[in-house]
């Protein structure tokens, strides 16, 4: 891992390798988590916790745990585009989701610095979700 | 059968309207401990490319996958999703995510989230299949 994974370091452009791992982090999906989630997008009658968790919620920790990979970052980063593939796998709430992020490519286009990162997301035992998160770099 | 088809996929994705706000922003910022002052603080968003605060991209794809699970649940559900972020949406705007079935042999839907005004704000392709009720 990179000495940028320092939480007091800014990651910049420069400090990502193609094909070298970001970071590692587990997330609990909490009751408050379900409770702002529910005050977002649930459903009227919705008020139980649910068997699993929703996928736009497993989104949601993917955010989190990328952004606590990344505490850092310079001011400007643009989401630019998203990919996400569902295994089917149940997660109740409550689970340990453990995401590992790495980078897959960066490249400057038409003077823009995009890093692309691949998400792997597992309960600890099976797989629950993958993806690649497009970022255009700001430094 | 191609695992991911269906016959019985619905043509769309039943349309979801979200009317964001300062409140479900910092709701959204809880939830995904993503507090940048650009979602949340008015005075450091005029000072921006926006002029003011913008909500979560991820809000907002989020939306989209909420409208596959009440249109395809529990018959269905979304296998993958490829999006791009084409503008944000200033906190305030109601947005609405909707989807039509473009290839029912594939169960591709082009899907989008557009501003009342019915500018998009992002779109992209959902692949939706039978839901995997024997997966834990």
């Amino acid at each position: 891992m990179s000495d940028a994974a320092a939480d007091d370091k800014v990651w910049l452009f420069e400090d990502f390798e193609e094909g070298a791992a970001v970071g590692s982090v587990e997330v609990t999906v909490s009751q408050d988590n379900l409770n702002l989630w529910r005050s977002i997008y649930g459903m009227p009658g919705e008020d139980s916790a649910p068997e699993h968790l929703p996928q736009s919620l497993l989104t949601a920790a993917m955010m989190e745990a990328y952004l606590r990979v990344i505490p850092r970052r310079p001011p400007g980063n643009v989401h630019a585009a998203q990919k996400l593939v569902f295994s089917g796998t149940r997660v109740p709430p409550g689970a340990h989701l453990v995401f590992d992020f790495s980078c897959i490519s960066k490249e400057l286009k038409r003077e823009r610095r995009w890093v692309t990162l691949a998400m792997r997301c597992s309960d600890g035992r099976q797989p629950v979700m993958e993806g690649e998160i497009s970022t255009v770099w700001a430094k | 059968m191609n695992d991911r088809a269906s016959p019985s996929l619905p043509a769309s994705l039943a349309p979801l309207e979200l009317a964001t706000s300062a409140e479900t922003t910092r709701a959204y910022a809880g939830l995904t401990a993503d507090f940048n002052p650009i979602h949340l603080d008015p005075e450091f968003a005029a000072g921006t490319m926006f002029g003011r605060p913008i909500i979560h991209g991820t809000m907002a794809l989020n939306l989209v996958l909420e409208a596959a699970r009440r249109t395809l649940e529990p018959a269905h559900e979304c296998r993958s999703l490829d999006i791009r972020f084409i503008k944000p949406s200033p906190v305030g705007e109601t947005i609405r995510a909707g989807g039509t079935l473009t290839n029912a042999a594939t169960g591709t839907y082009e899907v989008f989230v557009e501003t009342a005004a019915g500018l998009r704000t992002l779109q992209g392709t959902l692949i939706a299949g039978r839901a995997r009720a024997g997966v834990r």
